[in-house]
């Protein structure tokens, strides 16, 4: 009997220290647990390579998104990437291909993975969806990181990135107090669409000080990630800041747009444009291109917002039409 | 009131109706106009006015976008009903909105296209395409003419294959399923006046055309072989038939996107009224889908705070149920 009581808290205590090495990480469907240092991960968030290799972590697969890159990663990641050669995934998820790269974590935080499809890769290997109590493309790129850095078990490494972008975004805050006031919204001109209070894009003006316009928020659209604005009502969107995001014939695009020379911010000369490779940063929101977002991007919303209606933002015609490279 | 009466009232009353809706679709939105500024965005234009070019370049165009398209659909509902002998046929029976859909898709993968006006000409493009298709697989080569009832099985079967194939590329493309969501439920938001005028043409073919197929279609009510009797080329009828369909389906599916129910719906509305007249039923058909689409239009502009509801959508909520209430008030649908 004594024994058996003896056996039983020393079963108890092992049980406590092999759960205490393996971690526990907390998303939408459910909690998984992952222990030791993954060796063989595959990355099914559109996004999520770039969060790995900021890590130094280079997983073994990756998802393919968009744009013609040779390995599938967009140029800041290139470095990080290096002469790794990580198998593309591309199209939707395939459960098969996944079990045949026979992973031991599999992350899919921005990738709109369904329940039923976590149902069947958590079988194959751990796997992370989207943080708990967010939507699957709402999760801030802090809370992505640090779930990466959880499932890898470089949560400190993850800490130091995040401050480090952190501190990049808060030294631009102090040095614009002005931005605190003023309202920004990132819309997506051939669909007139503005990117959500919760998604990456909206975060990311709100991340620099400035406040999303609550007229957009009252939208009732399905999709509260990318709001379609509808023509008639574009005075929502006519914030302090407009930034519109690259797509292709933009020219052609905004000159579509009937109401566009009525907005304010047309006449004040407030609208920034967003370039494929910048508009690709901003579409990434990982800690490899914000830095280069944040470079690049700071001094056109500098030359849109100065008060000074006379000022040509670059990328800008005078008569407010983008330069074509 | 004798079934003639009815049937001289009913045309100028739809017309009626359907003008006094286009009217309203011109002073009601998000953004409220009053009436003379309706006027003066009209006679004494303000390029710098938010409510003259609201006016001028959203609402003319998308009212006048709605007017022709459902009027199309209707009138070639009435034409697939009457030549298909099938009460429950549909103009996109034809595959038409298959193949428009496909070519959207692909051009949206391929191209990259993505705002709504670069989407008209690979949607009729693809939509001719299935037309062909179906029309050669449909037995219009044949020397007897195309038979309707393989026509149909050609364009479903056609139909289920290009939405195969839509799918696939949506699989493969996450920014092509991003713009075919919205194109697919179908609406006349967004349309501008240039992008009318450039399928115009085709309806200015499709229209005269389905008239005088409507014309034509009245014989061969008796069947083929009574018509053929009475000297009716019943191959050229149901070619001319088809082609006109087409028209109309391919020009509207390019210009608003997959408009369903309008033109299943309004044939039976129209019936009661017209009698078996398959000219009369076309003509009511053409109003009374004006009048549905421009009414749909804008309604969807009131159903949710700040956005618009896309007429395609509204179509289905009140197509669906009156689907159902027509099918169960009379047993039978006579044709």
């Amino acid at each position: 009997m004594r024994l058996a009581a003896v056996t039983l808290v020393m079963a108890v205590a092992f049980a406590q220290a092999a759960l205490s090495q393996s971690r526990m990480i907390e998303h939408a469907y459910g909690t998984a647990q992952v222990s030791g240092t993954p060796e063989r991960i595959v990355s099914l968030s559109y996004i999520g390579h770039d969060f790995l290799l900021a890590l130094d972590v280079k997983p073994i697969a990756l998802r393919h998104w968009y744009g013609n890159f040779e390995k599938a990663v967009w140029p800041w990641a290139e470095d990080a990437l290096g002469d790794a050669e990580p198998v593309i995934l591309y199209g939707g998820i395939d459960i098969e291909q996944i079990a045949m790269l026979a992973p031991d974590l599999i992350l899919a935080q921005w990738s709109g993975l369904t329940e039923r499809e976590y149902a069947l890769l958590s079988q194959i290997a751990p796997t992370i969806a989207h943080p708990k109590g967010e939507r699957a493309y709402s999760a801030s790129w802090q809370q992505m990181t640090r779930q990466v850095g959880l499932a890898v078990g470089r949560e400190d490494e993850a800490e130091q990135v995040i401050s480090d972008i952190e501190d990049q975004f808060e030294a631009i805050r102090s040095a614009h107090p002005e931005w605190q006031s003023q309202t920004a919204i990132a819309i997506l001109p051939s669909r007139l669409s503005a990117f959500g209070a919760r998604d990456l894009r909206g975060r990311f003006l709100q991340d620099l000080g400035f406040q999303f316009p609550t007229a957009v928020s009252g939208i009732d659209d399905f999709d509260p990630n990318f709001i379609r604005i509808p023509h008639e009502a574009i005075g929502v969107a006519d914030t302090d800041l407009v930034v519109w995001v690259d797509t292709p014939d933009v020219n052609d695009v905004l000159a579509a747009i009937p109401l566009r020379h009525t907005m304010q911010a047309f006449q004040e000369g407030r609208e920034i444009y967003t370039d494929y490779e910048l508009t690709g940063a901003l579409n990434h929101s990982s800690p490899l291109s914000l830095p280069y977002a944040l470079d690049r991007i700071t001094p056109l919303i500098e030359a849109a917002t100065d008060g000074n209606p006379e000022t040509v933002v670059p990328g800008w015609t005078r008569d407010g039409k983008v330069i074509q490279p | 009131m004798t079934g003639a009466a009815r049937s001289s009232l009913v045309l100028p009353v739809g017309l009626a109706i359907t003008m006094l809706l286009a009217i309203l679709s011109l002073r009601f939105g998000l953004r409220d106009i009053a009436w003379p500024e309706i006027w003066n965005a009209l006679f004494a234009f303000d390029p710098m006015n938010a409510d003259h070019i609201t006016l001028r370049e959203l609402r003319l165009s998308r009212v006048t976008a709605a007017l022709i398209g459902g009027a199309a659909l209707g009138l070639a509902g009435a034409l697939m009903q009457a030549m298909t002998r099938n009460p429950l046929a549909d103009p996109g029976l034809l595959g038409v909105n298959g193949g428009a859909a496909i070519g959207v898709v692909i051009s949206i993968w391929i191209l990259g296209a993505s705002a709504q006006a670069a989407l008209i000409a690979p949607a009729l493009i693809g939509a001719g395409i299935a037309a062909v298709l179906v029309l050669v697989l449909g037995g219009a080569a044949h020397r007897s003419g195309p038979d309707p009832t393989r026509l149909v099985l050609a364009g479903a079967a056609l139909s289920a294959l290009f939405l195969a194939l839509t799918w696939a590329v949506l699989l493969m493309s996450r920014e092509a399923l991003d713009v075919f969501r919205f194109w697919v439920l179908g609406g006349f938001t967004g349309i501008s006046m240039t992008q009318v005028m450039a399928v115009l043409p085709v309806y200015a073919v499709g229209f005269p055309l389905a008239f005088l197929a409507a014309r034509l279609l009245s014989p061969l009510i008796l069947g083929d072989d009574a018509a053929r009797a009475l000297g009716v080329r019943v191959w050229l009828v149901r070619l001319i038939c088809v082609g006109a369909v087409v028209l109309l389906c391919g020009a509207t599916v390019s210009l608003a996107g997959p408009i369903a129910f309008v033109g299943l719906l309004v044939p039976h509305l129209v019936r009661p009224f017209t009698g078996v007249s398959i000219p009369k039923l076309a003509l009511g058909s053409t109003i009374l889908g004006a009048c549905l689409a421009t009414f749909a239009d804008l309604a969807g502009r009131f159903l949710l705070p700040g956005r618009e509801v896309e007429a395609g959508v509204v179509i289905a909520m009140i197509g669906g149920p009156a689907l159902v209430i027509l099918v169960r008030r009379r047993q039978e649908v006579p044709l």
